[in-house]
């Protein structure tokens, strides 16, 4: 098997019988055993022999290996979110996603590493060391899907599930050269995965290829009645309109793509990708979209807000680590002060600083007015347009330590993502170019809601007449 | 914008469950009063469009009994007696 080879690929080989499910899960053990030292992608690799043992050929994915973002319950195994406070805690029960997966036949192959509680763009804020960039091990792989996306960017899966709030999936498959999904909000499950921002929070496939993405996507989709935000919608097959021609519709290129603060790097993959799609049959257009400059203002209110309540939940009385200390309240202090992290606890803070009753009217409730201006202004482009398309990401990859301790800098690089989780419409980021320095270039398109199968088509249409998608970082031969 | 205090930033604190060593005071202190900085421009709001219709509704399920392996939930608590979970006192006239 060559090292960086597709889902695709692999179920061809599976059902060709040219190679076994027990094969194809020590080649990846093998590549983890000798690569994740230097990334850190894994917190758990899950033993062999019990791996082994529920081999089998059923379903889409014939077995195939994947990895899991560790905020996903998978029954019995640890789910930390990447944070000291549930470093030993063991899911009880399999999220949907885990459940529907495990049906059409996935070996998890063990949990990926992440900022804490999925809070943070860079991978630097897990409770269990920072991940690497395959690309580049001096380089952040993006976040919070951290492990996910440098996992499968070095091949170490062929797929991986991550979750995103505001461009935790995204950010990252731009930076490591993926395919990522945002999906529609209620498209996919939440149930079984642990909250960040209950409003936002979607899961998210991360693969090299369009198609494959589209395929784990097809598994995970269809009404949940345990996730009372679930869309009441059936499964959808994503890989029906994967035929290569590129739709005949309106693209409106997002204006703020070519705003003062976007690497100019960025820019030219990026205008060299709007070309190509023109060159494909798609019609350009210029769409404004000015609410979008209040984005990350909004998703910082609305997130954090969410994050104070949800995490409100971690004490130590039910599940978790406890630290121990004479009364209940100290209780409660002692273990959330010892079981977060510093990102963790700012946002905390400041979600209950915008829901206090001196500033909610001024924070929580502007922002939340400003999120319906938002999504109007996304529907009102799509009366005019089909598709849009930005960057991902205003700059790759940057380096470990660089944005720390700034935390507007390092969100400033969400400017692109977070008004889609916050309008709860679908995007889909890929690579559109490299850098001098041989780092990946991601763009997105972004459409209406319940829009999946377009954003698929034209996805594929632009990658498969494309070579972006064929490069891998070296030294993972 | 005005200056975050220590103060409130320590009756945040408190608010949230919380103790803050020196070092996370300081660098919380100084964090907090910039992203308090940028939110501001939220203020400065002010626009034509339409707030778009809330899509969002209720959704209820049947309120059904569900069997759980409770043995299983309780073995992921830090403390607990027979099938109850174990905290310390909340009442108790000798600490605060």
């Amino acid at each position: 098997m060559k090292p960086f080879i597709t889902l695709k690929e692999l179920k061809d080989l599976l059902q060709k019988k040219e190679c076994s499910a027990e094969e194809v899960l020590n080649f990846y053990l093998a590549r983890i055993e000798k690569y994740n030292s230097k990334l850190n992608s894994f917190l758990e690799v899950f033993d062999k022999d019990e791996l082994k043992k529920k081999l089998n050929d059923k379903g889409i994915l014939l077995s195939i290996p994947g990895a899991m973002k560790n905020n996903i319950s998978i029954k019995d195994k640890i789910t930390s979110c990447g944070s000291t406070i549930l470093k030993n805690y063991k899911s009880t029960y399999d999220a949907t996603i885990t459940k529907r997966l495990r049906e059409e036949g996935a070996t998890f192959i063990g949990t990926t590493n992440m900022d804490e509680f999925a809070m943070g763009a860079s991978g630097e804020f897990s409770a269990f060391g920072p991940t690497k960039n395959p690309w580049d091990l001096e380089r952040v792989p993006g976040g919070s899907s951290s492990g996910s996306a440098s996992a499968v960017a070095a091949g170490l899966v062929p797929w991986a599930i991550g979750t995103e709030t505001g461009g935790s999936v995204r950010q990252p498959a731009a930076f490591c050269g993926l395919v990522g999904l945002y999906p529609t909000y209620g498209r996919f499950s939440r149930y079984g995965l642990v909250a960040y921002a209950s409003s936002t929070d979607q899961p998210g496939p991360l693969t090299k290829t369009v198609y494959d993405n589209a395929l784990i996507s097809t598994i995970l989709s269809g009404h949940d009645s345990k996730d009372s935000t679930s869309a009441p919608k059936p499964r959808v097959n994503f890989l029906k309109n994967l035929t290569g021609n590129f739709p005949g519709v309106t693209v409106g290129v997002i204006k703020d793509s070519f705003k003062e603060g976007v690497d100019e790097e960025v820019k030219s993959s990026f205008e060299k990708a709007i070309k190509h799609i023109e060159s494909l049959g798609g019609k350009i257009k210029e769409i404004d979209i000015p609410d979008m400059r209040y984005g990350i203002s909004v998703y910082f209110v609305l997130t954090y807000a969410e994050a104070a309540s949800n995490l409100s939940r971690f004490d130590g009385s039910l599940y978790g680590n406890r630290v121990d200390a004479k009364s209940l309240s100290d209780m409660y202090i002692k273990t959330r002060s010892e079981g977060f992290g510093s990102e963790v606890k700012r946002r905390i803070l400041l979600g209950n600083y915008v829901l206090s009753s001196a500033h909610k009217q001024a924070y929580y409730e502007r922002a939340n007015h400003i999120r319906g201006a938002i999504r109007a202004e996304f529907d009102e482009a799509f009366k005019g347009v089909d598709l849009l398309l930005s960057p991902t990401t205003s700059k790759p990859a940057f380096k470990i330590g660089e944005t720390v301790s700034d935390p507007i800098s390092m969100y400033l690089n969400d400017y692109f993502t977070s008004p889609m989780c916050i309008a709860g419409i679908p995007a889909i980021s890929l690579t559109c170019g490299y850098t001098k320095n041989n780092l990946p270039i991601g763009f997105q398109f972004v459409g209406p809601a319940f829009s999946e199968e377009l954003l698929y088509q034209s996805a594929y249409a632009f990658e498969q007449s494309t070579d972006f998608h064929l490069k891998n970082p070296v030294g993972y031969e | 914008m005005t200056e975050f205090t220590r103060e409130e930033l320590l009756k945040l604190a408190k608010l949230s469950a919380v103790n803050l060593n020196e070092k996370e005071e300081e660098n919380l202190r100084g964090q907090l009063q910039k992203t308090l900085s940028y939110i501001e421009e939220l203020e400065s709001y002010s626009s034509t469009s339409e707030r778009s219709p809330e899509k969002n509704i209720n959704v209820s399920r049947e309120d059904k009994v569900v069997e759980k392996d409770s043995n299983k939930i309780l073995s992921q608590s830090p403390d607990t007696q027979d099938t109850y979970f174990v905290v310390p006192k909340i009442l108790d006239k000798n600490v605060g």
